[in-house]
């Protein structure tokens, strides 16, 4: 489904049939059960939703961290009765329950400017989790052993190996400091993130998800843990960039208070997108 | 580039790694002093296994060979060979000064030629001394010229190299035993020895005090069966020889059953030395007595020299040659030495030349089976490093879960990150091993020192001169095992952190973000 905000751009990012079941012991537990979204180039996308309905999962697919499963390991659910239902995909099957035809399931992918990620190879995956994705992280994510320059540039140093960072390191330094001084951090550059507040450390994971200048930025919760000043502090610093850098932003979020300063919001619900919302249309 | 930086540091700012640390250092370092003292123990009974013997012996036992000189000028001619000597080995009886009567090895030697192929004068222990012994603190060595005339010290070693003694009648044949034959002298703590002090009432109730010092006023009896040239046994032969010096070549065993007598004499007394050869008259010739003009049966006719023999030559390789080079010179030498004399000498075939490690097989065969051990013991505690960093990476690995997690979002690859940890187990590898190393020059340069301080403070002396047969304790490093067990140290760790990069790099990167 695609809004009319994005209308007139083809997206940077499609998923397609996106099916993800996380095995409890003996037991699978559905948490996507087939989500389709298109992500437009510049566009600031909220993926609302409760707890456990799939979101951190999404983020998680988007990103090229976790991989969906296979349609002939995916766990089918009628879409009329609920009943769970395991196999390859069927075009001609009925719910064992209901009779009802099931849908089948179509291979998954992810489609990022043209390529699916998960045609890709691992050295190709890392690049693109690398180069074109930045992560925020609901808990910052910081490594606590590095000061914060140094929590900013292991990005850029991940990014381009020992021979690249000879060659790139100083302009990547010289980056990661003018976003630290953009975020207001630039007194704090040696210090280590168990020395700086909530709000001062998830300034930090943004500068580092930004260190390598990506396409998009993928935000699990990133206010999530914040007092709400300081939370709107950081999306205002999110929305300027947004808006200034064109960036692509895909923010999870089960505040609706918060997904309402997206452009378009996603609604999920029991794994499934259950709703596209402008947000305009949003209240 | 990140692994580095992280390397850094997680070993800077956490305790685990700086134990795994210490233990690479303490297990490099434990075994590298072990394997240096032993090493240099074992590598110093080896150099004493060749003491008494060169590099080469040519024998032919008990009957032994004649026109010895013109294979010594062949052999000495040789650009391999750095000098020859003849000897005669053999085994005999002597009797002590307390009557007691003991099988011994004795060998017969010219001292010049015999201290030019074995170093025996550096083997000669009553010498003059002009400073103590590194353990003798205390200063009371007695070959110290506060305790012994220097000159007559210095006589005493002349005595000992020329294995002659003048009692006032003339310089006459003298024997060398070994310092432990006797059983006259007492080694002390400090390494040394002292000549055991007899005391007896006289009749007038006084105390006589008799200090034995063999080489002034000592004698040995020798009893040997000489064995003519064609190898049947003649009478035993008994001879009285005054102690000319004593020996201490550094093993127990030469020390305690070897006396070396001075070689003519023995010849002489072994039917070894040159002699007319005769063959007996024709029985109806007859010659008349000028004297008595009495008619005689004839007397042998002198058809001959039988020329005098040894039982071996010792053979002494220029520096930088090998005993096994110098064997196949000794061998070609006596091959060409052998058609020269033929029918006088054994055959090139049926002489035995023999290395110095292939005559002390038995004692280098026992050597080896302690640098095996050691090896053996060396293995065992890498194994145990080897577990030791796999726990201590295993339990680091899992607190840093979450870090793997961060690592893999920002676009690490496995690889990377088995990289990450490997390297890390590198890191500490190389440090501890260096720091194990470094410890060890230490501890092994000062080895004597350390080694008196607990003796003096704790009592416990675990090298004792009294027991060991060196007076200090080995202190020097051999770099090539400093260099094996730096590669086993490093390898170890390597090994150690191997299972754990692996275990890292193959986490789910959503779990470990996850991770709590």
């Amino acid at each position: 489904m695609i809004t009319g905000n994005m209308a007139s751009h083809a997206p940077i990012l499609a998923a397609r049939s996106l099916h993800k079941t996380y095995r409890l012991g003996k037991v699978g537990v559905p948490v996507l059960r087939g989500v389709d979204l298109d992500v437009a180039p510049g566009e600031w996308l909220a993926i609302l939703g409760a707890s456990g309905s799939g979101k951190s999962t999404l983020l998680h697919l988007l990103g090229g961290l976790d991989r969906p499963d296979t349609p002939a390991g995916a766990l089918r659910v009628c879409r009329r009765c609920g009943a769970p239902r395991r196999g390859l995909a069927d075009p001609n099957s009925l719910c064992s329950q209901c009779g009802a035809p099931v849908e089948p399931i179509r291979a998954p992918e992810i489609v990022y400017e043209g390529r699916d990620l998960f045609a890709m190879s691992g050295v190709e995956l890392n690049h693109y989790r690398a180069r074109h994705v930045g992560f925020v992280f609901q808990f910052y994510h910081l490594l606590p052993e590095l000061n914060i320059v140094e929590n900013v540039t292991i990005g850029a140093m991940v990014l381009h190996g020992r021979v690249g960072y000879l060659r790139h390191g100083r302009q990547a330094r010289q980056r990661a400091e003018h976003l630290l001084q953009a975020f207001g951090l630039s007194h704090r550059l040696r210090h280590r993130p168990r020395e700086l507040s909530g709000g001062e450390r998830q300034r930090v994971a943004i500068a580092r998800a930004l260190i390598n200048e990506p396409h998009i930025l993928l935000a699990d919760e990133p206010t999530g843990n914040l007092d709400r000043v300081t939370g709107h502090a950081i999306l205002d610093a999110i929305e300027h960039l947004q808006r200034e850098q064109g960036l692509t932003m895909v923010m999870v979020t089960h505040d609706p208070g918060i997904a309402e300063r997206a452009q378009r919001t996603v609604r999920l619900v029991d794994g499934r997108v259950a709703a596209h919302v402008e947000n305009s249309a949003m209240s | 580039m990140y692994q580095s930086l992280l390397n850094r540091r997680y070993l800077t700012s956490k305790i685990m790694p700086l134990l795994s640390l210490v233990a690479v250092m303490l297990s490099t370092g434990t075994i590298l002093v072990t394997w240096s003292v032993m090493g240099g123990f074992l590598k110093t009974l080896m150099e004493s296994g060749r003491t008494l013997i060169g590099d080469v012996a040519i024998t032919w036992p008990n009957v032994g060979f004649a026109h010895y000189e013109d294979l010594i000028a062949r052999l000495e001619r040789e650009p391999e060979v750095s000098a020859a000597a003849p000897i005669i080995e053999t085994f005999g009886m002597i009797r002590l000064p307390d009557d007691q009567l003991q099988a011994v090895s004795i060998r017969g030697v010219d001292g010049v030629s015999f201290d030019r192929v074995t170093g025996y004068a550096s083997t000669l222990f009553w010498r003059p001394l002009e400073k103590p012994t590194p353990k003798d603190r205390a200063r009371v060595d007695l070959r110290l010229p506060e305790h012994t005339d220097p000159s007559f010290l210095g006589q005493v070693l002349e005595n000992g190299l020329a294995l002659s003694r003048d009692d006032g009648m003339g310089p006459e044949p003298a024997v060398v035993p070994g310092i432990e034959l006797t059983g006259l002298n007492q080694r002390q703590s400090w390494g040394g020895y002292t000549p055991m002090t007899a005391m007896r009432p006289t009749a007038s109730g006084q105390i006589d005090v008799k200090n034995i010092f063999m080489p002034r006023n000592g004698t040995l009896t020798i009893t040997l069966l000489a064995i003519d040239s064609n190898g049947r046994f003649a009478d035993a032969v008994t001879r009285r020889f005054p102690v000319a010096n004593e020996f201490q070549s550094g093993i127990y065993d030469a020390d305690s059953q070897i006396v070396l007598a001075r070689l003519d004499a023995l010849q002489t007394m072994l039917n070894m030395d040159e002699a007319q050869k005769t063959e007996p008259g024709s029985p109806f010739e007859t010659v008349i007595d000028p004297d008595t003009g009495e008619e005689l049966p004839a007397p042998p006719r002198v058809i001959g020299v039988d020329p005098a023999r040894v039982t071996s030559v010792l053979v002494r390789a220029k520096t930088g040659i090998d005993s096994w080079t110098l064997r196949s010179v000794c061998s070609r030498v006596y091959g060409q030495f052998a058609s020269a004399h033929r029918d006088d000498v054994p055959s090139e075939y049926s002489i035995d030349i023999r290395t110095w490690q292939e005559k002390n097989a038995t004692l280098i065969s026992a050597v080896e089976k302690e640098t095996g051990l050691v090896l053996f013991i060396f293995g065992i505690v890498c194994f145990t490093n080897v577990f030791l960093v796999l726990s201590i990476f295993w339990s680091m690995v899992s607190e840093k879960t979450k870090d793997v997690g961060i690592l893999r979002a920002l676009g690490a690859g496995q690889l990377g990150i088995a990289w990450l940890w490997l390297r890390y187990g590198l890191l500490i590898g190389v440090v501890g091993a260096v720091l194990g190393v470094a410890m060890a020059y230490v501890i092994v340069r000062n080895i004597n020192p350390i080694h008196d301080w607990i003796g003096q403070t704790t009592g416990i002396v675990i090298w004792d001169p009294t027991v060991y047969y060196f007076i200090e304790v080995p202190n020097q490093m051999n770099w090539t095992h400093a260099v094996l067990v730096f590669a086993a140290g490093v390898l170890t760790c390597l090994i150690g952190a191997a299972i754990p990069a692996m275990r890292a790099a193959r986490m789910d990167p959503v779990k470990a973000l996850r991770f709590e």
